[in-house]
């Protein structure tokens, strides 16, 4: 049986994609090394605690060097300083995927594919199921417009004026 | 909500996109295995994908319930939740915490793996104080945290959308996603289904409750504001027909449960109840 070739990157970022499926969504305390966000938005702060100032803010798949993780925070380098400070070890992932799997899955997947399985290909999904499903999904942005920093929301939370 | 009709299994799945030109034999086999894996896996949805999946089953509960147009109940709920959710076991989930009120007289609250957090007025009206709406939100925002939504889907099920998604976003761009989008619309639909109608496992609803007993005490609450709303909740099924009660264990066994907790500290500082009682006063009003 004749087999299409799929558009886009192909068989081997699917098997990528799967692969990447089984990251560790909260890793245990973690030996000395690097890692990556895996979260839109994450914070550093000055100790570990919720209400501890916040030293820096992390984009998506920003790189953390972790001293070590415990009790659900992580101890890392803060990017750019000699400074030390505090994340949810939650936020973080491994910083490369897991070895075995992909060699296992896809042989032969180059860098660029396994960089681009981690960029744009879930919003694309999307793209995809909502012009074929028709769904609507003006109220779920309407949800997710408002954003407060953490500093204000624990303002809140207190009932401060 | 009307359920859709129940999907094939994953096999016969697989083989229509055998059939259909788009894999072959050989790949759709390998893809079947990976895609079971990954189901059986502990968590097998980066915080990222588990967004995008929240984010489709948020817009299918939207299309059962309409959001209550009040700017200012809305703004409330939201900021509460979203503090709250720092003290919760996965304070930063892919693109936060979020939260909504439905209007409708229903007893209920849905949460989307997504962190989309939906409270209907009812339920809302069954809160006499700042405190228990804050215990209503921590046991959504915990069944967010931990991934309950994701886990009630039966593993086979799972394994379907898994694989359908890996094909799709294999084809993104391609158009030829069509063929598949049928049934991964049904999986989403079956999952809102089931977070609308029939909940979580019994183990995670104690587990709901625990963690959002401690994360009240972290807050500055009262941690036995939980037990009275259980308490308070109705026994039998409410106006509306769907019952918050009818989804979670007896209330009995829950507030047996609830007992032996041990709590963190208060980890928030200057915390002002005087405060929290007058804008709660304000705000039920609206409810």
């Amino acid at each position: 049986m004749k087999r299409r070739t799929t558009k886009g990157l192909g068989l081997p970022v699917m098997f990528l994609f799967l692969t990447a499926t089984v990251l560790i969504a909260q890793p245990q305390a973690k030996a000395p090394g690097e890692m990556r966000t895996q979260v839109a938005k994450s914070h550093i702060r000055a100790s570990p605690s919720v209400i501890a100032p916040i030293l820096a803010t992390l984009e998506y798949r920003a790189r953390v060097f972790v001293y070590e993780g415990k009790d659900g925070w992580a101890k890392v380098q803060v990017p750019g300083s000699n400074k030390v400070g505090y994340m949810f070890l939650s936020s973080l992932a491994e910083k490369s995927l897991p070895a075995a799997g992909v060699d296992a899955a896809a042989p032969g997947v180059s860098g660029s594919e396994v960089a681009l399985a981690g960029k744009g290909f879930i919003a694309a999904a999307e793209e995809s199921y909502k012009k074929s499903a028709h769904a609507d999904y003006s109220r779920v942005d309407a949800m997710e417009a408002a954003e407060y920093s953490p500093a204000s929301l624990l303002a809140f939370l207190s009932g401060a004026r | 909500m009307p359920r859709s009709p129940a999907p094939e299994g994953l096999s016969a799945f697989a083989d229509q996109a055998v059939i259909d030109g788009l894999v072959d034999g050989q790949q759709a086999a390998a893809l079947k295995e990976a895609a079971r894996a990954a189901a059986e896996a502990a968590h097998p949805f980066s915080p990222e994908e588990e967004y995008y999946l929240g984010r489709a089953v948020a817009a299918e509960i939207f299309s059962a319930y309409r959001p209550y147009g009040r700017a200012d109940i809305n703004a409330y709920i939201d900021r509460l939740g979203q503090g709250l959710a720092l003290f919760s076991p996965r304070p930063e989930i892919f693109a936060g915490y979020h939260f909504m009120v439905m209007d409708s007289e229903e007893i209920n609250a849905i949460a989307s793996p997504g962190g989309h957090i939906l409270v209907t007025r009812g339920l809302l009206r069954k809160t006499k104080s700042e405190d228990e709406l804050a215990a209503l939100l921590c046991h959504e925002i915990v069944h967010v945290a931990l991934g309950h939504g994701l886990a009630s889907m039966q593993g086979a099920r799972l394994a379907q959308v898994i694989f359908d998604y890996a094909l799709r976003a294999g084809k993104a761009g391609g158009g030829e996603a069509a063929v598949f989008a049928e049934s991964f619309g049904e999986a989403i639909s079956e999952l809102a289904s089931v977070l609308i109608v029939s909940g979580y496992s019994q183990a995670s609803e104690f587990r709901a409750d625990a963690e959002a007993k401690r994360m009240l005490a972290a807050a500055g609450y009262d941690p036995e504001a939980l037990a009275r709303l259980i308490e308070r909740l109705p026994a039998t099924e409410d106006a509306g027909g769907v019952s918050f009660v009818t989804m979670h264990p007896a209330a009995s066994s829950r507030l047996e449960a609830l007992r032996e907790i041990p709590l963190p500290p208060v980890q928030i500082a200057n915390v002002s109840a005087a405060e929290r009682g007058a804008r709660f006063n304000a705000m039920r009003k609206l409810f």
